[in-house]
């Protein structure tokens, strides 16, 4: 352990400095991004009666007769709010999964929970909210019912033999997760037609379109004991990075250590994936990126990821809902098209400079 | 029979009906002579691209894509020379005398028919209600041109669904699906009863734009066709080139979505709720059961006056609800034009009986 400080304390000045520098950059950026979300919409609602809305709404005042009111504090406000969360979910989730299995290609999606929480959706869009309602299930409850299943199979498959050992894990993630896509493709395809196809893929795609203050609760409560569960082991995080053997030597139980950050990754995974749909790419960009401006501490690098990937969210959010004049783009879409460069632009200036 | 008597039994049936007009009538079987109306042949359809299908003689064997085509071919009397479907039509879609026997035609695909029974049918038509260029996955393994050929099928297409994302203008009346049934009469021979049936079509429709005649557009209540399946939390537009668009338009409401291009869009709730109808259809996909479409249409009530966005829209408010399923208004055919009669109905009791 003393060896493991004394070394993070010779790299701590520059990158903590930086770290702060970023954090507030990120805060005024999120701040900004969010105003122009609730601003800004596929309808014209005027700046004034934006803020007038938004003072009734939050100091509990009933709203004006109209739609205006509606727009913005049952719809804007929440989905903004759902997108930076689900943005800053993601951003963690990524980070913790990439330390967990040791891989810099891992998203949340790699260990198979998104594929289960896509089947429950789909099942319950496909087969008729009928279905879902005699269980007494939502679309939502549907996808974390899906999740959970997908959790108890990958946990079955990866704690054999060496004890969720990186590639045990992604392995059975991704076979459980091809498996179950199979299944999810096959009742896409029972879609009574091209309206619930589309609806279907849509989901499938992400969509924060469903945002209310009502389902706001569950994700944010994960979302923050995700943050304070992982940020507990930060210091396991960096650990691990450098090697089960290292891990070990430092006095710390890997085995149980990915047994939990395996429990902690996969229930943020099914409680975002059970509100917006699998949005791609953010999980597995956001952690890169923050990497390379405040290095791999994941003191600093969890906080600065889930407040870039909340950022990221809000925007993406913005520009799927007003780029095209009379429809929505789904939301990955929108991840991919975005994010991609991004990550290829940051990737080549890096590759340069080392 | 011979060509000479089958002449004066067509010409009889088409006195008798035209004679008790307007009942919405039984769909009269017609027993096909082999030289049946020759008069009408050889006749040429276009697809939705404009390529051109000639018929010499009309088909004896046909395959439909799914069931609003095989309701068709049942009204214009040719539905006994189905051999088979896909996408059954469901238990309760159809009016009472034609279901007992639209159930006797074997099915092929529950879904889209999988190419090689398509092509392994036997069939020397098939009547196709899906677009070729917008295969979502779905239509995936639909035959090619030349295979069709080989197999000795001729494809027509309903143009009024199948080239909706393709046209050009918006549609706002039932002239396309008008167009698809005497297409399809010319195509198997039965022109005169797909007359009939067009001007029973606008005999209704015709009724209820006289009853509007005088109400401004500007007055005319606007409408939101709500597909309370295809997702709760993205809201399916339906805009202007859909055959609802004509169905709504023609029953003296305006759809919300009339400005946008296209067949269906998904848009966010705000864009709904902006639009803050007057009327809202629970657009729930049939059940195949009165008890299951209630139940249905019920839940689409039941989650519009509890979204938060939704339940202080005036619509929902007072509850200006029309409980029609999605394919009643999403696919055109025969009974289109009493989907016009019954919204019209609802939005103008007083004008439209």
């Amino acid at each position: 352990m003393a060896a493991l400080t004394a070394a993070a304390e010779g790299r701590e000045r520059e990158p903590g400095v930086r770290a702060g520098w970023a954090g507030a950059v990120l805060g005024v950026a999120l701040v900004a991004a969010l105003v122009a979300s609730v601003c800004l919409g596929s309808s014209d609602v005027p700046l004034g009666e934006v803020w007038s809305a938004v003072a009734r709404g939050v100091s509990g005042q009933d709203p004006v007769p109209g739609t205006q009111d509606l727009i913005v504090w049952q719809l804007r406000v929440p989905r903004a709010l759902l997108a930076a969360v689900v943005g800053a979910g993601l951003g963690l989730v990524g980070t913790a999964v990439q330390a967990l299995v040791r891989n810099p290609l891992a998203d949340p999606y790699l260990l198979g929970i998104s594929s289960g929480a896509s089947l429950g959706a789909v099942a319950a869009i496909v087969l008729g909210a009928g279905a879902g309602g005699a269980l007494g299930l939502g679309l939502s409850s549907a996808a974390f019912a899906g999740a959970l299943a997908s959790f108890a199979l990958v946990w079955a498959m990866a704690r054999r033999g060496g004890g969720f050992s990186p590639l045990r894990l992604v392995l059975s993630g991704v076979g459980i997760g091809q498996f179950l896509s199979g299944f999810t493709h096959y009742l896409v395809l029972q879609a009574g037609d091209d309206q619930q196809t589309h609806g279907v893929l849509f989901w499938l795609m992400g969509s924060l379109g469903g945002a209310q203050w009502a389902t706001l609760t569950l994700p944010v409560v994960a979302v923050a004991l995700g943050l304070v569960a992982l940020l507990a082991r930060a210091r396991a995080l960096d650990a691990l990075l450098m090697g089960d053997e290292t891990a070990a030597g430092l006095g710390i139980d890997v085995v149980r250590l990915r047994r939990e950050l395996f429990v902690v990754t996969s229930v943020l995974t099914g409680v975002l994936v059970s509100v917006s749909g699998a949005i791609g790419f953010v999980g597995l960009m956001v952690p890169h990126v923050c990497r390379m401006v405040v290095g791999g501490d994941h003191r600093r690098l969890l906080p600065v990821a889930a407040l870039f990937g909340a950022v990221l969210l809000v925007v993406v959010d913005l520009v799927a809902r007003t780029a095209l004049p009379d429809q929505e783009l789904p939301v990955g879409v929108v991840t991919a098209l975005i994010g991609a460069p991004t990550l290829l632009y940051l990737l080549d200036r890096r590759l340069e400079r080392g | 029979m011979r060509p000479r008597a089958w002449c004066g039994v067509l010409a009889a049936v088409a006195l008798s009906t035209t004679a008790c007009g307007g009942g919405g009538g039984k769909a009269e079987r017609t027993d096909d002579g082999a030289g049946a109306a020759r008069a009408g042949f050889p006749v040429s359809v276009a697809d939705c691209m404009g390529a051109k299908t000639t018929f010499d003689a009309p088909p004896k064997k046909i395959v439909t894509s799914n069931a609003a085509a095989l309701e068709l071919l049942m009204w214009l009397g040719a539905g006994d020379k189905v051999i088979g479907t896909g996408f059954p039509p469901g238990k309760g879609t159809l009016p009472q005398d034609m279901s007992d026997r639209a159930a006797k035609v074997p099915v092929l695909g529950r879904m889209v028919i999988p190419k090689e029974k398509l092509l392994g049918s036997g069939a020397d038509l098939y009547i196709d209600s899906f677009s070729s260029m917008k295969n979502m996955g779905k239509a995936g393994d639909a035959p090619t041109p030349k295979e069709f050929e080989t197999a000795g099928i001729k494809h027509v297409y309903l143009k009024s669904t199948a080239c909706a994302a393709m046209t050009k203008s918006a549609r706002t009346d039932l002239s396309g699906v008008e167009a698809d049934i005497e297409e399809l009469g010319k195509v198997t021979g039965t022109s005169a009863r797909a007359r009939e049936l067009v001007q029973e079509m606008r005999k209704k429709t015709g009724a209820v734009r006289d009853a509007l005649k005088d109400v401004p557009a500007d007055k005319r209540p606007s409408y939101f066709l709500f597909d309370y399946d295809a997702s709760t939390k993205q809201p399916m537009a339906v805009c202007n080139r859909q055959v609802a668009n004509g169905i709504l338009t023609q029953a003296g409401a305006r759809n919300v979505f009339a400005d946008c291009d296209g067949d269906f869009k998904p848009v966010g709730w705000e864009d709904v709720v902006a639009k803050n109808p007057d009327w809202i259809q629970l657009a729930v996909r049939g059940r195949g059961s009165e008890e299951a479409d209630r139940k249905a249409f019920d839940d689409a009530a039941e989650f519009l006056r509890s979204f938060p966005a939704t339940k202080d829209l005036k619509a929902v408010q007072e509850g200006r609800f029309l409980r029609i399923t999605s394919q009643r208004t999403t696919i055109g055919g025969v009974r289109s034009a009493d989907t016009v009669r019954e919204i019209a109905h609802t939005l103008y009791p007083d004008r439209v009986k």
